[in-house]
């Protein structure tokens, strides 16, 4: 896990997405452990309660599961519903803007497609 | 209440001293003269005995339980740091000055009937015994007298100490100099005023005088009643723990 | 369940008034920051907490009980100050067990644990200390002794890089090993900014924020763009400062956006607490210095 913060965004917020890349990255493995709340607010200097918070939003996502008395663990299928959950997001996040810079540059549909099928090659 | 933890760490602190204060004591009254006459080679007059009977005891440890008395800022500053409040300090400060008192009074005492009297063929040793001891003969009521009044004027001056030390600490460093340096003179000079109308006769103080036949419990040329006094401290002893117990309740931390 | 209570607390000296009535609900278990400039009446609102000054006008309750000259209530708040107020004479171990007998308690474990992360020697007498191992020392204090309000002073004052990082991380270790109530008054904002959990901003003596660190940055604004955009788009809006780079406009807002559409050439995100605080206290004057 490699936790940097900026400021302006909620701090909860970053720490869901930081644990989501850490599973999307293979960092945290499915079904491992991952740092208990107080390591993670030790480490990072985080509020205790602000990093409980960043969990249960993994936990509504069916990211990770707590295990009575034993902690967090990423939860089987986790890495799945993440890539699906990016992929479903990919148009929105990625294509919109990729073809609204396109059509700012005088590129064609033929010709950005050529260029995407270059970078698939690369 | 943590009375009892405090009184401890007070106590503590406060017991080691009595120690060196005696250990000073001798040295001021024995070691110091000896050395004195050495050095002026009058060493042949020189006799313990007499520095023995010169020095006294109880006043110094009057002296002593005065001056301690008036410090208390740097324990109020370390028990307010502990969430100890002013009242229990003041009730612990109370109880040590009490058991330090009873330790010195009783050290005194003993000091005075088992060692100095007999050495020096009864020589009188403590206000008590020069003044009203013959009020009554019985040497053990006598004895008594002389522990409960001996006692309580260290009481007071304790008290007293407290006080001053109490009611100066409400100032600054500035105002608190001030204080000391024209607090005597002034009283120094109203002493004198006094005295000199006194002795002028242009001022009756009789009531003064008469005050102080009744404090004192004086009942003719060598009969003196040891009891008045002893109501007199009493009295007194009472208004200055009152006025010492509204003073600890104003300490506050210093803005330096 | 153990609340501290801050009721219509003033304080003057002479005719300057330094806390101008102050009210403060301080809750059980949460990390407050006390945010304040130099001279804003942090220290004295502390030390009016904690009955070592008295105020002029008020009260400070604990649970509904008022602290002043109450040892079981004052006995619940440890307050690590600036000003030092143990005997320079004593040496530290000496100093510990002295607490210990008055708090009736102290975690001898996380003190050792805290003795050997930090390298301070224990049998140096209190005045010999420098500033950071002074520091140190009253921290150690303020984490091992058994109270329910910690509260610090200026807490990093003269610790260097790695002692402030072991402060922070074992600050928070032992708070979830041992859930209490934390005042942090500072004015290094952006090293406790995640760590708090509520903020209170005292100005000239008057609390001018008290919010859940979440609720404010939510609410925290800079619409950045071309001037007039900007300016139109922010028009009305509590705008608490800005900036001028050549054409490009920053405004800052605290407070609502209402729902005016936002310009395509307008960028909209959230700032942070140590500009809020700047802003807040007006100690901020790039804008003005870009004007001219």
């Amino acid at each position: 896990m490699q936790f940097e913060f900026n400021s302006s965004e909620p701090i909860y917020h970053q720490v869901a997405e930081q644990i989501e890349d850490a599973i999307a990255s293979g960092g945290f493995e499915e079904g491992a452990q991952i740092p208990s709340t107080t390591e993670i607010s030790k480490e990072f200097h985080i509020n205790p309660a602000t990093v409980l918070k960043g969990m249960n939003i993994a936990v509504s996502k069916q990211l990770i599961e707590k295990r009575r008395g034993l902690g967090m663990f990423v939860k089987s299928g986790a890495r799945q519903r993440i890539l699906e959950a990016k992929r479903d997001g990919f148009f929105d996040a990625f294509i919109v803007n990729l073809v609204r810079e396109a059509r700012n540059l005088n590129i064609s549909e033929e010709a950005l497609l050529d260029l995407v099928k270059r970078g698939y090659n690369q | 209440m943590k009375t009892r933890q405090v009184t401890k760490y007070l106590f503590k602190k406060q017991l080691p001293q009595i120690g060196v204060v005696y250990l000073t004591l001798i040295a001021l009254i024995i070691i110091l003269p000896f050395l004195l006459a050495a050095v002026s080679g009058t060493l042949s007059s020189f006799s313990i005995i007499d520095q023995l009977r010169g020095g006294s005891v109880s006043a110094v440890f009057g002296l002593y339980i005065f001056v301690v008395s008036t410090l208390s800022y740097e324990n109020f500053k370390f028990l307010i740091q502990n969430g100890i409040s002013r009242k229990t300090f003041f009730e612990a400060q109370l109880t040590v000055n009490g058991l330090l008192i009873l330790i010195g009074n009783t050290f005194n005492l003993l000091y005075g009937y088992l060692f100095l009297s007999p050495i020096t063929n009864n020589a009188s040793f403590n206000l008590f015994t020069r003044v009203y001891d013959s009020y009554f003969s019985n040497p053990i009521l006598n004895g008594v007298l002389n522990f409960v009044m001996s006692g309580l004027l260290l009481v007071v001056g304790a008290l007293l100490g407290m006080v001053i030390g109490n009611f100066l600490t409400l100032f600054s460093k500035v105002i608190q100099r001030l204080i000391l340096i024209i607090g005597p003179i002034s009283g120094g000079i109203v002493l004198l005023f006094i005295a000199r109308a006194m002795i002028d006769h242009r001022f009756q103080m009789s009531w003064v005088v008469n005050f102080a036949k009744l404090v004192l419990g004086y009942q003719g040329a060598t009969s003196y009643n040891p009891f008045a006094l002893i109501i007199s401290l009493l009295i007194f002893g009472v208004i200055l723990a009152g006025i010492t117990r509204f003073l600890f309740g104003r300490k506050q931390l210093k803005r330096d | 369940m153990s609340m501290l209570e801050v009721s219509h607390v003033s304080k003057s000296y002479g005719s300057k008034s330094v806390i101008a009535d102050v009210n403060l609900m301080f809750e059980e278990n949460k990390i407050y920051g006390l945010l304040g400039r130099n001279g804003a009446g942090k220290s004295s609102l502390l030390n009016i907490m904690t009955n070592r000054i008295f105020a002029s006008a008020g009260e400070v309750k604990i649970d509904s009980e008022s602290v002043a000259d109450n040892d079981s209530k004052l006995g619940l708040m440890y307050l690590m100050s600036e000003v030092d107020l143990y005997p320079n004479g004593s040496k530290l171990s000496q100093i510990v067990s002295d607490s210990e007998l008055m708090y009736g308690g102290f975690d001898h474990q996380l003190a050792d644990k805290l003795i050997e992360e930090f390298g301070i020697d224990m049998t140096q007498k209190f005045g010999k200390l420098s500033t950071g191992y002074n520091s140190i020392f009253k921290l150690i204090l303020a984490l091992c002794l058994p109270v329910k309000f910690v509260i610090l002073d200026e807490p990093v004052l003269g610790l260097d890089a790695n002692h402030r990082e072991i402060f922070y991380s074992e600050l928070l270790a032992s708070y979830s090993e041992n859930p209490r109530t934390f005042i942090l008054a500072t004015h290094l904002i952006e090293e406790i900014a995640t760590i708090i959990s509520d903020v209170i901003i005292l100005d000239q003596g008057r609390i001018i924020l008290n919010q859940p660190v979440e609720d404010v940055l939510a609410r925290t604004h800079s619409v950045v763009g071309p001037k007039n955009d900007v300016e139109s788009y922010t028009k009305g809006l509590n705008v608490v400062g800005h900036d001028n780079i050549g054409n490009i406009r920053a405004n800052y807002v605290y407070g609502d956006l209402d729902d005016r559409r936002l310009p395509d050439t307008v960028q909209l995100s959230n700032f942070d607490l140590q500009k809020l605080f700047v802003f807040l206290t007006n100690q901020y004057e790039g804008g003005k210095h870009h004007e001219n």
